[in-house]
């Protein structure tokens, strides 16, 4: 009797815990309660440190609390989905990685489209570099093109299907180029194969040269050089040109969320965008701000999917 | 040199020493709490030292880093329950000895251990770092296969009790690794469209169920506290005492921490899983490890805290972070405008020299903080079961569920909870199974790897590293099964 007893507390604290977990609050006047922002990479990533640097102006010009969620998974779709499906009430956004996001999207046939989203604020665009190692022979594109004819060439990318990887494909067609694919866990990984010696090139966000003379950028994959490092040269300055995915850390808010709080967010974002505690930030990490607010954003964020979406068959 | 020594004397204004003990004190109820660890406490604290002096910042993330990192140790010792992924070795000594009774004993030598392999992390990342660094840039994808198959291969010498039982479960474990997305075509595989299995299972998931909710299972079933009729005894003393009687096993896991720290495709968990395994397999008294020996708990608790400093070494030195943990620590420095990279040293020489000797007096900080704080803590393992089976169950339910945020992953951790319960009512050694659990993903994706690379596996003895490590592997597996045969001829012989 005891042992079904004391089993019986184990189930009923089971159910408890597992029914403590839902539960919603009706909205009223907005912002009453703290804003979630639901990140689709680890606590330290890239948006979620832009997001915990404007924090403090944020929380004043919204007047509530901000709460920073991580919820990885499935290359960004389960945190998209949890937006997505979440009450259209202001209190949950997304911190939207673009290409990533998007790349997923259409190679998991999303049943949804980021493009109807609500955008709030676009913080950056990263360029993606060809990147290989400080020592290595290859020093310019004409080399990279001449080193895959006559070596065996290899590629890290963060996985098949990935934006490193789309890039890389959509690069690899315009040089005519040929390399082994080889997938890591992400992007730092590739860094790292690329230092050491695992892999020939990859195709990465151009900061990672910024702190690390292990590596050298061969030249950006964009029309325009980068301020923060204005010697290396852009693709097409070297003869091609091709689609560039550029990367764009940006915040979006459910499809049904009505205009007047998309309004108060892209407000408030603007004013910590422009705060002096974020613009120092990122000069000095050699972050390329590039701030598009609301729907200005939207049709921006539309035309990359469309255009992601001409590669469809790579992915 | 000049930097060490201004950072010696900046460090120990009495200033930041309070900062110091506030992070630490924070870092070990973080660490303690099932689901929350050093990571999630440094990215807490970023948006709250704005405004701070970056020295002040770094103190803190200093004392939350090492104190997590040791807090975590308490959970798993007092109710079985990993507090984070890198205690979950503890759990096979620690809480034994709780049930026996000798709670304070193993609180004491967790504590001592976790203060000296953190200190030899930070002394290593102190003077070196230029040397460690090299590391990054000889371990590739060959070198990192080879390392995990060593680890593998440990599971013939942990699994003492029976051979088979021991591949089985380790088998089990790397089956349950492959779940998720492939790590090579992108397929899923066995997710049987759960989107939430796409990237396979979080560890923490696993080990809170198969450690904490079985726990609780079984002391449902027995209907008594954790040390049951037995009384409590022992003393902090005796377990702090243990890790200078053992200096030998304290010394070889800090070391072994240090260098699986700045290992890429290693880290605190795979350390202190070493660590534990190489200690029960090369000790004499191996068929107490899994009933409550302290060695047990000194080993990997040495060699969790030793990958503190040493993880950092690749994010100072390259801007790339070894672990989760000093990926949002370079967050914090980034925030503070202070780049990572080669430049770092000279643009930010005393702020980083006091950084460091900061990681090194919190060490000592954990002891100071701790000792009061576990006497009081040693009395859960007497605490009723009514109050504490629920408490129990409540805990994995607010662990797993503050890992990804999904009560999916709390269901998933309650029927692990069950399957625990039955492997190790049937003896399995679990030791193995979280082997195979952990090495398993690093063991196929950096094979494949190779295998795209090198075309063959001529990888295995061109590569020096890897050739080493093959012959490593060769003698972790023949000398447990060789050792009883010579073992026994000299015992005829005599």
């Amino acid at each position: 009797m005891k042992k079904a007893l004391a089993m019986l507390l184990v189930l009923v604290s089971a159910a408890l815990a597992v029914y403590a977990g839902g539960s919603e609050e009706d909205l009223s006047k907005w912002p009453s309660k703290p804003i979630h922002i639901i990140n689709q990479s680890a606590a330290g990533s890239g948006p979620d440190l832009f997001i915990r640097q404007m924090q403090p102006v944020l929380q004043k010009e919204l007047g509530t609390s901000l709460v920073l969620e991580s919820k990885e998974g499935s290359g960004g779709k389960l945190a998209c989905d949890y937006v997505w499906n979440s009450n259209p009430d202001g209190y949950t956004i997304l911190a939207h990685s673009s290409p990533l996001t998007t790349v997923t999207q259409i190679s998991k046939d999303c049943e949804y489209s980021i493009k109807d989203m609500k955008h709030i604020a676009s913080i950056d665009a990263t360029p993606y570099a060809v990147i290989v190692r400080a020592d290595s022979p290859i020093k310019s594109v004409a080399d990279l093109i001449e080193y895959c004819k006559t070596n065996n060439a290899s590629n890290a990318n963060s996985g098949i299907g990935g934006a490193m990887f789309l890039q890389s494909r959509i690069m690899a067609d315009a040089l005519g180029i040929d390399y082994a694919e080889v997938p890591y866990n992400g992007g730092q990984p590739c860094t790292l194969a690329v230092m050491n010696g695992d892999v020939t090139f990859t195709v990465t966000s151009f900061d990672v040269v910024m702190n690390n003379n292990q590596v050298r950028a061969l030249c950006i994959l964009a029309d325009e050089r980068v301020a923060a490092i204005p010697d290396v040269p852009t693709i097409v300055e070297e003869g091609y040109t091709f689609p560039f995915l550029t990367m764009r850390r940006g915040l979006l808010a459910p499809a049904e969320t009505p205009d007047e709080i998309v309004q108060k967010l892209v407000d408030a974002f603007e004013v910590a965008l422009n705060d002096p505690s974020f613009t120092d930030y990122a000069a000095a990490n050699g972050i390329n701000l590039d701030l598009i607010f609301g729907e200005e954003y939207q049709a921006l964020d539309a035309q990359i999917y469309d255009e992601i979406m001409q590669f469809v068959d790579y992915l | 040199m000049e930097g060490i020594i201004g950072g010696l004397f900046s460090s120990v204004l009495p200033v930041n020493l309070l900062y110091m003990f506030i992070g630490t004190f924070a870092g070990i109820i973080i660490g303690a709490l099932p689901g929350l660890g050093a990571t999630t406490g440094i990215a807490l604290l970023i948006p709250l030292t704005y405004g701070m002096e970056p020295v002040h910042a770094l103190l803190l993330a200093a004392g939350i880093y090492q104190g997590a990192m040791y807090g975590g140790s308490i959970t798993s010792v007092l109710l079985g329950i990993p507090g984070t992924p890198t205690n979950t070795a503890t759990c096979f000594d620690g809480f034994p000895m709780s049930q026996k009774g000798q709670s304070k004993e193993a609180l004491g030598a967790s504590l001592t251990a976790s203060a000296i392999g953190g200190f030899f992390s930070c002394i290593a990342l102190m003077f070196l770092t230029p040397l460690m660094s090299k590391i990054v840039l000889y371990f590739g994808a060959p070198e990192q296969f080879m390392m995990a198959m060593v680890g593998l291969g440990v599971i013939a010498a942990s699994s003492h009790e029976s051979l088979s039982k021991g591949l089985l479960v380790g088998f089990l474990g790397l089956v349950i690794a492959t779940i998720g997305g492939d790590p090579m075509t992108g397929y899923d595989r066995f997710t049987f469209g759960i989107m939430y299995l796409d990237d396979g299972i979080d560890f923490m998931i696993i080990a809170v169920g198969i450690f904490g909710f079985s726990q609780a299972i079984a002391m449902a079933e027995e209907a008594q506290s954790i040390s049951g009729d037995t009384k409590l005894r022992g003393r902090l003393m005796d377990g702090v005492k243990a890790c200078f009687t053992h200096w030998k096993i304290t010394l070889r896991c800090s070391f072994l921490g240090v260098l699986l720290g700045v290992t890429p495709g290693a880290g605190g968990s795979v350390a202190a899983m070493l660590a534990y395994s190489t200690t029960q397999a090369t000790e004499k008294d191996k068929d107490t490890f899994g009933t409550g020996n302290i060695k047990g708990v000194i080993a990997p608790e040495a060699a969790n805290n030793a990958t503190i400093g040493s993880a950092i070494i690749p994010t100072l030195a390259f801007g790339i972070p070894g672990s989760a943990t000093s990926a949002v620590l370079m967050g914090l420095l980034m925030i503070h405008n202070i780049v990572p990279g080669p430049r770092l040293f000279l643009d930010a020489g005393s702020t980083l020299y006091t950084f460091f000797w900061g990681l090194v007096w919190t060490c000592f900080a954990i002891v100071i903080i701790g000792l009061p704080l576990l006497r009081f803590f040693a009395k859960v393992t007497v605490v009723p079961y009514q109050i504490l089976v629920p408490s129990i169950v409540i805990l994995c339910a607010l662990g797993t569920y503050s890992v990804r945020g999904y009560m999916f992953d709390v269901l998933l951790m309650f029927a692990f909870g069950i399957l625990g319960y039955y492997l190790k009512k049937a003896h399995y050694p679990m030791v193995c199974f979280i082997l195979g659990l952990i090495l398993g993903p690093t063991v196929e994706s950096n094979l494949w790897r190779s295998l795209i690379i090198y075309g063959d596996l001529s990888f295995i003895w061109t590569r020096p590293i890897t050739l080493a490590l093959a012959i490593l592997l060769a003698a972790v597996i023949i000398i447990p099964i060789v050792k009883p045969h010579f073992a026994k001829k000299k015992g005829e012989e005599k």
